[in-house]
């Protein structure tokens, strides 16, 4: 039997029953323990519930008994043989919890070592996973992709350009860098350290934003049309436009987003880089201030806020989650500052394809789309000790 | 003219040719229709735009926003 540790218990005991054996569940208590349970589906009068040693919830399952040592024991050991009794637990007292003034205890992380796999890999767990997001379709919505990328040797890579006069080629760098954050090597064909989350995902480049950086509306939904259209479980948006406080989000991003969702899409978008903490917060740019887009904040790697990363600072627009976002390395389109074809940047532009990897190695390792996808990323995301208004749930770590 | 994003209402999704018909019809220049999305894109005059949320399975319209971009990469 489960024992609760330091708990406060009230003498009675809960009794998990197997999915769809709650009948056979009361038998099974009456024959080995002799308790008798009325259930909760029987609007059992309180006469007949005193009279009783129990009572069973129909719904959860679940029973709630009143039992001596030996009847414990006996329930014990029919929970630890095949049968309708799953879990016998002692019930615990709970009571509100009182506010109490928490800072975070979270010791500075020391100096990591980026020799073999960079921070933002180690702080997402993604090392460390047995998933790879082989057969799972990610779509990097930015400024293209450089195709030809050495580190990308071999890898599916799908491309499409809704920009008017410019191929998929990235002249600007920064779709390249957050596709390799989200789906690069984990072994790059020039050596350094391996820096992509979902390193056998396929690979969809949608090029909504132009060389120069600048896109539109029309083209970023043309772009998350044709993502859902090709079946990407995630889409990873690093782009925005700055909002004011109190400025309502696109009501026409929000139905492309639950539209999205209901194809089994999810949407993954950078809150943006307008704060100067701790002087100033800023709210939550368009598009990831939508309620159904997953909206991703930055971190460092002492896993405190990055000080440009956008917060939760009225209603409309919060903070969903945190993905490494600060000195970044990753690919980029041309040598440029000696490290080969690639280069260290910060912005939510980078946590933002960290989270879309995780989410694919998520989706290939239970099978989540959507609305499950979005919840598991949350579940599992790290609590930080920092403000939800900062962090959401927490830093997403990989199954 | 002003560039603009209709989006067609969830239970006119499957009359969308007819919407989109109908969009014409009230002036608006349809550029691009995603039906997944249930979305119309396109332009039209000013002084119509307004006129565009009025037509039958037309949930909304929004000015399409051109200046969305790569958030400012920070110096830290």
């Amino acid at each position: 039997m489960s024992q609760p540790t330091g708990a406060e218990t009230t003498g009675r005991y809960l009794v998990l029953l197997e999915d769809r054996s709650v009948a056979a569940g009361a038998r099974e208590m009456s024959r080995v323990a002799g308790i008798s349970t009325a259930s909760s589906a029987d609007s059992a009068t309180r006469e007949e519930l005193a009279a009783a040693d129990g009572v069973i919830f129909q719904d959860l399952g679940i029973a709630v008994v009143d039992a001596t040592p030996d009847q414990v024991a006996r329930l014990s050991e029919a929970a630890a043989a095949p049968g309708p009794i799953s879990v016998v637990e002692a019930e615990r007292v709970v009571q509100a919890y009182t506010a109490t003034d928490t800072g975070t205890d979270e010791a500075a992380a020391p100096a990591v070592d980026e020799s073999v796999f960079t921070w933002g890999l180690q702080a997402v767990g993604a090392n460390l996973s047995t998933v790879t997001g082989k057969g799972v379709r990610v779509a990097v919505l930015d400024t293209g992709f450089t195709v030809a990328h050495p580190d990308f040797a071999g890898r599916t890579v799908v491309t499409q350009s809704f920009i008017t006069g410019e191929t998929v080629d990235d002249a600007h760098g920064h779709g390249t860098h957050c596709i390799g954050s989200a789906t690069g090597p984990r072994r790059p064909a020039g050596g350094g350290p391996g820096y992509g989350v979902a390193f056998e995902a396929e690979i969809y480049a949608g090029k909504v934003l132009s060389n120069s950086g600048f896109g539109s509306d029309s083209g970023i939904l043309a772009g998350i049309e044709w993502a859902i259209a090709n079946g990407c479980a995630v889409i990873s948006m690093s782009l925005g436009a700055a909002v004011r406080p109190g400025t309502p989000h696109s009501q026409i991003f929000e139905q492309a987003a639950t539209r999205a969702m209901g194809k089994g899409t999810l949407i993954v978008a950078a809150a943006g880089n307008e704060s100067k903490r701790p002087g100033r917060v800023n709210p939550v740019g368009h598009p990831a201030n939508c309620p159904s887009i997953l909206s991703v904040g930055a971190i460092d790697v002492q896993r405190a806020i990055a000080s440009f990363s956008c917060g939760t600072v009225d209603t409309i627009g919060q903070i969903d989650v945190v993905g490494p976002g600060v000195d970044v390395y990753s690919s980029w389109n041309k040598e440029d500052g000696g490290l080969g074809m690639r280069k260290r940047i910060s912005g939510t532009s980078m946590a933002t394809p960290h989270v879309a990897g995780v989410a694919a190695l998520i989706a290939e390792k239970y099978g989540s789309r959507g609305w499950e996808l979005w919840a598991r990323l949350s579940q599992s995301a790290r609590r930080l000790g920092l403000p939800s208004t900062d962090v959401g749930a927490g830093l997403v770590q990989s199954p | 003219m002003d560039k603009v994003v209709v989006s067609v209402a969830d239970d006119s999704l499957d009359d969308l040719p007819a919407v989109v018909s109908a969009l014409r019809d009230a002036g608006m220049v349809v550029e691009d229709v995603l039906e997944t999305l249930g979305l119309v894109t396109g332009s039209v005059a000013p002084e119509v735009g307004d006129l565009l949320g009025a037509v039958p399975g037309v949930s909304r319209v929004e000015l399409d926003r051109e200046d969305v971009r790569l958030p400012p990469i920070p110096d830290v």
